[in-house]
């Protein structure tokens, strides 16, 4: 008993495995129809899975992984990984199995189960088991009389159009507003019935690739982030997103509040709600269908990720001149798109609105962003060292005035992006900005609103 | 009755251009301290009693009375240990663990 692929003995069983292993190999992706009852009721005979390519390291505990073993396929469910000097190796269990399979040298992880269909339904097979599931598993498993009963069972409901599983979806789905608890909050959707489009957004050097169905609002992305679309080869995460029609948030509770759980960061707002697996590189949003959680989403991961590297996002204009970056920080209203209308026609802007910061080595990087204010003008994709910080004022003369470094800091502090209610982030966040602060002027900048201001800058 | 002082365990600090800059890291209350502040700061370790530090250390530097010293050493000490950033004890601080292990 277990999910496997239909494979006729003899020769023709092993060109059927030659067949599996090259479509992967050429395409990325295969799909195979589920033969045993090992996955019940995650799987049931019948289903059609998207299995895609995968490594030991592309996969998370809790996916359904497509095994060779023995010169078998078996798709069963990832229940623990293990690191050794070989590498990352698993072990494999299937949801209705009592035991672990038994780990053998020759076991292949060919790749993982992206997507489900199951009658006229495709879905993202989840990484939890319920307790309800795992029950039904235990029983299908132990007891021939009730296994034959739910096969009958699946297969009545399965030609009602409406089968037991893709029911408890249903009533997941609408369970499922934006009020759930987040910790519950799973991949488990239903697709609209084909593959999700990849969008690779590329700031500061690092690309997050974004993944959804809708073909529409990706390409509605593109354009959003023109310049700033990277390659997916060199994705450093991956997000899925899921929407729903704005029509549908709720009309209140929309504070950001961004915490972590178990290594996971959760992320949640009134119009989206997300959760980052950062070792896993991979992560889930549920969102509004508009860009502006999207803009959020990149954000807050760029901020957690930047922090640990003595980096940060400021609220900020920043420009290119003579190969050195200029930042120009304030809050609303203190300049900053004023300042970047007036920069001389030599000057590459880099962001009217948030200045990337990254550290290398010694020295400190701005890189432009896609992330515009009043100027509604997306920077260039370009980095330069930094040569100044300055804190905006509008005044009726130009003057550069110094300052003391707890000044600096604390009004550096003031202006760097800060979502994470956690104090290991918060230490970070503090050190990036001290250690920024001693190695970069920042000064304040009094300004009368004309071009004379670049002037004293470069 | 004596005071003694540690600094709480929810905080950042760096000294900074002969600045020392505090933070609590659970509501980011940002403190930055002057030079008598920052001597109270650095003496803080749970087992010297607030006046002694006042007496040995913040008189001796400063030139100032103890009475007055006393009551703004008192003030900063009671506005850090508001946010967590200083814990204050009527006991030793190693001694006030030991005495609640005990119990």
């Amino acid at each position: 008993m277990s999910s496997s692929i239909p494979l006729a003995p003899g020769g023709a069983q092993e060109a059927k495995l030659d067949l599996v292993v090259e479509a992967l190999r050429r395409s990325g992706k295969v799909q195979l129809r589920v033969w045993g009852m090992s996955m019940l009721p995650s799987l049931w005979p019948g289903d059609v899975v998207t299995v895609k390519a995968a490594t030991p390291e592309d996969v998370v505990l809790g996916d359904i992984g497509l095994v060779l073993r023995n010169k078998r396929c078996f798709i069963h469910r990832i229940v623990a990984t293990k690191l050794s000097q070989d590498g990352q190796s698993f072990i494999t269990r299937g949801d209705a199995m009592p035991d672990d399979d038994p780990s053998t040298a020759d076991a292949e992880l060919l790749g993982r189960v992206v997507a489900v269909r199951r009658a006229n339904r495709i879905f993202v097979p989840g990484r939890r088991v319920s307790s309800t599931d795992s029950a039904i598993g235990w029983i299908a498993c132990r007891s021939d009389v009730l296994r034959s009963l739910a096969l009958k069972f699946h297969a009545v409901r399965l030609r009602a159009g409406s089968i037991l599983v893709s029911a408890r979806l249903g009533l997941f789905r609408k369970r499922f507003s934006v009020f759930e608890p987040l910790s519950t909050m799973t991949s488990a959707v239903t697709l609209p019935g084909h593959d999700r489009e990849t969008l690779p957004i590329e700031i500061g050097g690092m690309t997050i690739a974004l993944r959804c169905h809708d073909r529409l609002f990706l390409r509605h992305l593109a354009g959003r982030y023109a310049g700033f679309v990277g390659s997916r080869r060199l994705a450093n995460f991956e997000f899925d997103i899921d929407l729903y029609e704005p029509s549908e948030s709720p009309p209140a509770g929309d504070g950001l509040k961004v915490t972590v759980e178990k290594g996971d960061w959760l992320l949640q707002r009134g119009d989206f709600r997300a959760r980052w697996t950062p070792n896993a590189r991979r992560g889930y949003i549920r969102q509004a269908k508009n860009p502006y959680a999207c803009d959020s989403l990149l954000r807050i991961v760029h901020t957690l990720i930047l922090a640990k590297q003595g980096g940060f996002l400021v609220h900020a204009a920043s420009a290119i001149r003579g190969s050195k970056a200029f930042i120009f920080s304030g809050v609303s209203g203190a300049g900053k798109t004023t300042i970047s209308r007036l920069a001389p026609p030599d000057a590459t802007l880099l962001t009217d609105e948030i200045s990337y910061v990254r550290r290398e080595g010694d020295r400190y990087l701005a890189f432009g962003t896609p992330f515009a204010g009043e100027l509604g003008k997306v920077g260039k994709n370009q980095s330069a060292p930094i040569a100044g910080f300055f804190l905006l004022e509008k005044g009726s003369q130009n003057c550069i005035e110094s300052l003391k470094p707890a000044e600096a800091v604390q009004r550096l502090l003031r202006n760097i992006l800060f979502f994470a209610e956690n104090p290991t982030f918060v230490e970070l966040v503090f050190q990036a900005a001290c250690e920024f602060a001693s190695a970069v002027p920042i000064q304040r900048l009094v300004f009368f609103p004309d071009q004379r201001v670049w002037e004293p800058i470069c | 009755m004596d005071r003694y002082i540690a600094r709480g365990s929810g905080i950042a600090a760096r000294m900074l251009g002969g600045e020392m800059m505090v933070m609590s890291t659970t509501d980011s209350t940002f403190f930055s301290l002057n030079e008598v502040a920052t001597v109270i700061w650095q003496a803080a370790d749970g087992r010297t009693p607030l006046s002694e530090i006042v007496a040995n250390k913040i008189c001796l530097e400063f030139d100032v009375d103890q009475e007055r010293a006393q009551v703004g050493a008192d003030r900063f000490v009671d506005e850090l240990s508001r946010h967590g950033i200083l814990l204050v004890s009527e006991h030793p601080w190693i001694s006030s663990l030991q005495m609640r292990e005990s119990r």
